[in-house]
């Protein structure tokens, strides 16, 4: 016996998975990484005018201080010359598709570049002088969400050293302290206390560990609900599935006697089993009608209980020619009206008429608005058909000239199995789901359908779509 | 007259098919299922074969014995007449027309929805092994 789901489908579910292994898929990270390249180029361009301005001396003399350009554009040179060997070796990988792992290697590299030109200008500013250590955040809050937990720590560790690395230098007298402010406004506390210099580091440490943390458990959780989402999604798929083949297979069960009951019908009926007498013959005709019927309406009850429980995605909505359909339907309902009479016209200015529809259920609804037209019709009535498009919308007009329908009827005819009695009286036959699976349909395609009738003098049903641009 | 082979899981319907198709003085022979059907075809060599879609084994079991017989170069010549009460186009699409006829999607000769009209299956067959 088969379970509820295929055996393939068993991995999809599979509750177990760690969050992190999977991570971002790779085209995602190539995505990511040509972001950090553009980014980058933004960057070294700033780098660039920094150097620039810093090499003003009115500048330099108006905001008391004293910038080095060099490092602005030995900064700007590591960035520009690093972000052209990157955009070469991303050309590249995306030929020969790299792996997850390769992609999170190449993102890490790159990250320790930024680093190291962070490092080395945070040194040419002046160190803590300057707010430049606040740039290591965003990188460190994009490895979070980049990598697994575990990648984004060591990265994160990587910051906390090229941030703390010019400080301790300076402190280890292995570097000289760079200031650039004047001696009224330096800020020396780093080259002259130990104390203090540890401090800042750990601070430091303790701001980029807290930042780490708290986006890197909000990406993790965030992780674990695409995740979800994405079993929740393919287990529906699977339902969808199980459920259109159920609804297959409970179809061909319950018209598969009625297709044999009736075959053996007309082998009665056309002579095959000897002639029959005049009144068996009418039997036999009328078992054939009553098994029509019955078997309608199994259909209609299958196939409203189908549309009821699809959506636009698995109906797969196509561009679909109102022009194109209508007259197969039209020629069908000719042909049911032909022998009492009835006339089917139809008007449209329109050559073309698309819309954004399932071909087979669009078919269905309007076949059943004119069966239902004709069937209501009076006996040598017309059925006028029109399409108009008007202000973005197509609206579909089917009017007859028979029965109508009662005032205090018209909010149920849309209703399954309901019939107002006039027309359970003038078509005893009809199954009571036309307009039911109507309903259905319109709803499927985010439509719009009214009726406007007058008991005695016949109805007009108006389907309105978006029309196509 | 010709020698057309039914494949069909339902009694009744071989049954009712082979009093329409030998009282027109047609042989007919019978399978239920399509198990080892290549090889029958190529013994039996019928001029006609006509195939239900839905049989126990598979829901699809008639598309996939429609496509494995048009392929093989020896039967791949005998026309197929697809016969079926109800069948899968779409995930909510039920119900074929002659228009789905292809190679690719229904590689038949010709598609008749159960119950059969004696005179319009008559007709087909006629069609079928008699074109033009």
């Amino acid at each position: 016996m088969t379970g509820l789901f295929p055996k393939d489908s068993k991995a999809l579910l599979d509750e177990k998975a760690d969050v992190y292994e999977e991570g971002l898929r790779t085209t995602e990270m190539s995505e990511r990484s040509r972001w950090f390249t553009q980014t980058r180029w933004y960057a070294t361009g700033l780098c660039f005018l920094g150097s620039l301005w810093a090499a003003l001396p009115s500048l330099n003399r108006l905001h008391k201080c004293t910038i080095d350009y060099r490092y602005f554009l030995a900064v700007a040179i590591l960035l520009a010359v690093s972000n052209l060997i990157y955009v070469r070796v991303e050309r590249a990988v995306t030929v020969c598709q790299p792996s997850k792992e390769q992609m999170c290697r190449f993102l890490g590299i790159q990250m320790l570049t930024d680093f190291m030109a962070l490092s080395l200008l945070t040194y040419g500013l002046g160190g803590v002088e300057t707010p430049i250590l606040i740039l290591f955040l965003p990188h460190i809050i994009l490895s979070a969400l980049f990598f697994s937990r575990s990648d984004s720590f060591i990265i994160t560790w990587f910051g906390i050293f090229f941030a703390a690395l010019p400080m301790v230098l300076e402190y280890l007298r292995l570097v000289s302290t760079l200031s650039i402010f004047d001696e009224a406004h330096k800020v020396s506390v780093i080259s002259s206390n130990g104390i203090i210099t540890s401090g800042y580091i750990l601070g430091i440490a303790a701001a980029f560990l807290v930042c780490w943390y708290l986006v890197s458990d909000i990406a993790s959780v965030l992780l674990l609900r695409e995740r979800q989402l994405g079993r929740a999604f393919n287990r529906l798929k699977l339902l969808d599935q199980e459920k259109s083949q159920i609804t297959l297979r409970a179809t061909h069960e319950l018209k598969a006697p009625f297709a044999a009951i009736k075959s053996y019908v007309y082998t009665l009926r056309d002579g095959y089993c000897g002639v029959l007498p005049d009144k068996a013959q009418q039997v036999v005709v009328r078992i054939g009608e009553r098994c029509d019927m019955l078997m309608e309406k199994i259909s209609d009850i299958i196939h409203l209980s189908n549309l009821r429980t699809a959506t636009q995605a698995n109906v797969g909505l196509t561009e679909t020619d109102l022009m194109v359909i209508i007259p197969k339907e039209l020629e069908d309902a000719r042909l049911i009206g032909k022998h009492r009479g009835i006339e089917v016209q139809f008007r449209s200015d329109k050559m073309a008429c698309p819309i954004l529809a399932s071909r087979d259920h669009l078919s269905t609804m309007i076949s059943n608005l004119l069966r239902n037209a004709v069937n209501y019709s009076k006996d040598g009535g017309v059925v006028e058909v029109s399409l108009e498009a008007a202000e973005g919308k197509v609206l579909l007009h089917v009017r007859d000239h028979g029965i109508g329908i009662p005032a205090e009827h018209q909010s149920k005819i849309f209703e399954e199995h309901f019939r107002s009695n006039n027309a359970v009286r003038f078509n005893p036959n009809s199954s009571g789901m036309g307009l039911a699976l109507v309903r259905e349909i319109v709803r499927l395609h985010n439509g719009d359908i009214r009726v406007s009738s007058q008991l005695g003098e016949g109805s007009c049903f108006t389907v309105t779509f978006a029309q196509l641009q | 007259m010709a020698k057309i082979l039914i494949i069909d899981d339902d009694q009744d319907i071989i049954d009712t098919l082979t009093m329409i198709l030998e009282n027109s003085g047609h042989t007919v022979i019978t399978k239920q299922d399509t198990d080892n059907l290549l090889n029958d075809v190529k013994a039996s060599r019928p001029d006609l074969i006509v195939l239900d879609i839905m049989l126990p084994e598979d829901s699809q079991a008639g598309f996939k014995a429609a496509r494995a017989l048009n392929k093989d170069a020896e039967v791949g010549s005998i026309p197929v007449l697809i016969l079926s009460a109800v069948n899968q186009r779409s995930n909510l699409a039920f119900g074929f027309s002659e228009s789905d006829i292809s190679t690719d999607f229904l590689p038949v000769e010709a598609f008749i929805e159960k119950p059969v009209e004696p005179q319009v299956l008559l007709s087909k067959i006629e069609h079928l092994l008699y074109p033009g």
